[in-house]
């Protein structure tokens, strides 16, 4: 790489000159030129502050009228609610209505797998919730990787439970559709609880990328509603464990998506 | 940082007076229009205060407050799609907002040369002109600069050269050979 790329670059980036490329600057006419016109787009770009007054009165208003101190964003303790409200309705449904074959099924690839779904819930709230190094928030590729690995791993998680054992339901081909859809519901239905909590602690969190911050808190509620039907649904068909159970993630993530422009962004 | 965070009405205007003028030129570099960009500007401090709670302590400002001003921006764009013309309280369609001919800062340049990198910045895609905005005016790192846009920072250079370079030929200057 020549001389003038590196100055090029470097003026590109806004970084700094170093002594080596600002003497090659100082010999070279065409970088000289490159040097004086970088110069007068920042002197162009840069507001001196000409003009620059007091905080207007209508802004100084708004901002009194809502002068009270707030407490720092803590993320563990905001994630507390929707954990607990997570917790509180798969506790619920496997309390209430366990699913039939429960105390046949391969314990060790059950408790993995339900592991599995926990994990992925309790990760969804909190990177939902996460301000990053910069306090920015995660990053647009981080939130897409984890919706998008959630969905696997939510996929191969229900996939284990989908072999009948004794007690479990398997359905007649002409019944799948109406299973499916019955779960799906009950799942969102179950996972709506959760999205309410986690996205009132999240609100006006998502300095950056509001839709992918909700596609992830969306995500990570449906997942509540796959991780409770999991729990309760004894039906050991293919096609319904692994559409129906994960309908509730999907749809969580698209709906969170749309919602969290509105809702979560500043 | 502290005391704004304490809702201290005085830490808050110190915290604007420090960072209105950059604030505002980063957004009048995007909207182009000096009235809107004042508007936008307030919007933002008014979000900031409202969004403080989410400020990361011992987290740089800046990037923090630059990209609530880029969210402010793009809301203000798109409800700009969706409802292209205000109507005033009587629903008369108003008078056009002034534009500057030359924003501020212009006329420290020669004339010609702040003519053509006006246009210059005006015809850029928007992508590459927050790059360039971001990078030239602020001073911001490529790292920060590329997470208030939400690309990696690669992608960030990417843009910013190239812009960097239909700004250079705005202006008639080659790239050394």
């Amino acid at each position: 790489m020549s001389e003038c790329d590196v100055l090029t670059g470097a003026l590109s980036e806004g970084r700094p000159l170093d002594a080596a490329t600002r003497a090659h600057g100082a010999v070279c006419a065409r970088c000289r030129e490159l040097i004086a016109a970088d110069e007068a787009l920042r002197a162009m770009l840069v507001d001196d502050g000409a003009g620059d007054g007091p905080m207007p009165d209508a802004l100084r208003a708004a901002i009194a009228a809502e002068a009270a101190p707030v407490a720092p964003f803590s993320t563990w303790r905001r994630a507390a609610l929707p954990l607990v409200v997570a917790g509180v309705v798969a506790l619920a449904g496997l309390t209430l209505k366990p699913r039939a074959d429960l105390l046949h099924r391969p314990r060790a690839a059950f408790v993995t797998s339900s592991v599995v779904l926990v994990a992925l819930v309790a990760a969804g709230v909190v990177a939902s919730l996460h301000r990053g190094a910069r306090g920015l928030g995660l990053r647009l590729r981080e939130r897409a990787l984890f919706v998008f690995s959630a969905l696997v791993l939510a996929e191969a998680s229900v996939a284990q439970a989908a072999r009948p054992v004794e007690g479990s339901v398997v359905l007649a081909p002409g019944d799948v559709v109406c299973g499916l859809a019955h779960c799906a519901s009950i799942g969102s239905a179950l996972a709506l609880a959760v999205g309410v909590a986690l996205f009132g602690v999240a609100r006006r969190t998502a300095i950056t990328a509001p839709s992918a911050a909700g596609a992830v808190a969306g995500a990570a509620a449906g997942l509540a509603g796959t991780l409770t039907l999991h729990l309760v649904c004894p039906i050991a068909t293919f096609e319904h464990a692994m559409v129906g159970h994960v309908v509730p993630a999907l749809a969580g993530a698209v709906a969170g998506g749309v919602l969290g422009r509105r809702v979560l962004t500043v | 940082m502290e005391a704004v965070l304490a809702g201290e009405a005085r830490a808050f205007e110190g915290l604007y007076r420090s960072l209105a003028p950059r604030v505002r030129g980063f957004l009048r570099g995007l909207c182009g229009d000096e009235r809107t960009a004042e508007d936008l500007t307030q919007t933002t401090f008014l979000k900031i205060h409202r969004a403080r709670h989410t400020y990361q302590r011992g987290a740089p400002v800046e990037p923090w407050v630059f990209a609530i001003a880029r969210r402010t921006w793009l809301d203000h764009r798109r409800s700009r799609r969706r409802r292209p013309e205000d109507l005033s309280a009587d629903g008369v369609v108003p008078e056009p907002a002034v534009r500057a001919e030359v924003p501020e800062g212009f006329d420290r340049l020669d004339p010609a040369v702040a003519d053509a990198l006006h246009a210059g910045l005006a015809a850029l895609p928007e992508a590459q002109r927050e790059a360039v905005l971001l990078l030239k005016a602020e001073g911001l790192s490529v790292a920060d600069a590329a997470q208030i846009v939400g690309v990696t920072p690669g992608a960030l250079k990417v843009r910013a050269h190239r812009g960097y370079e239909a700004l250079r030929k705005a202006i008639g200057l080659r790239r050394p050979t």
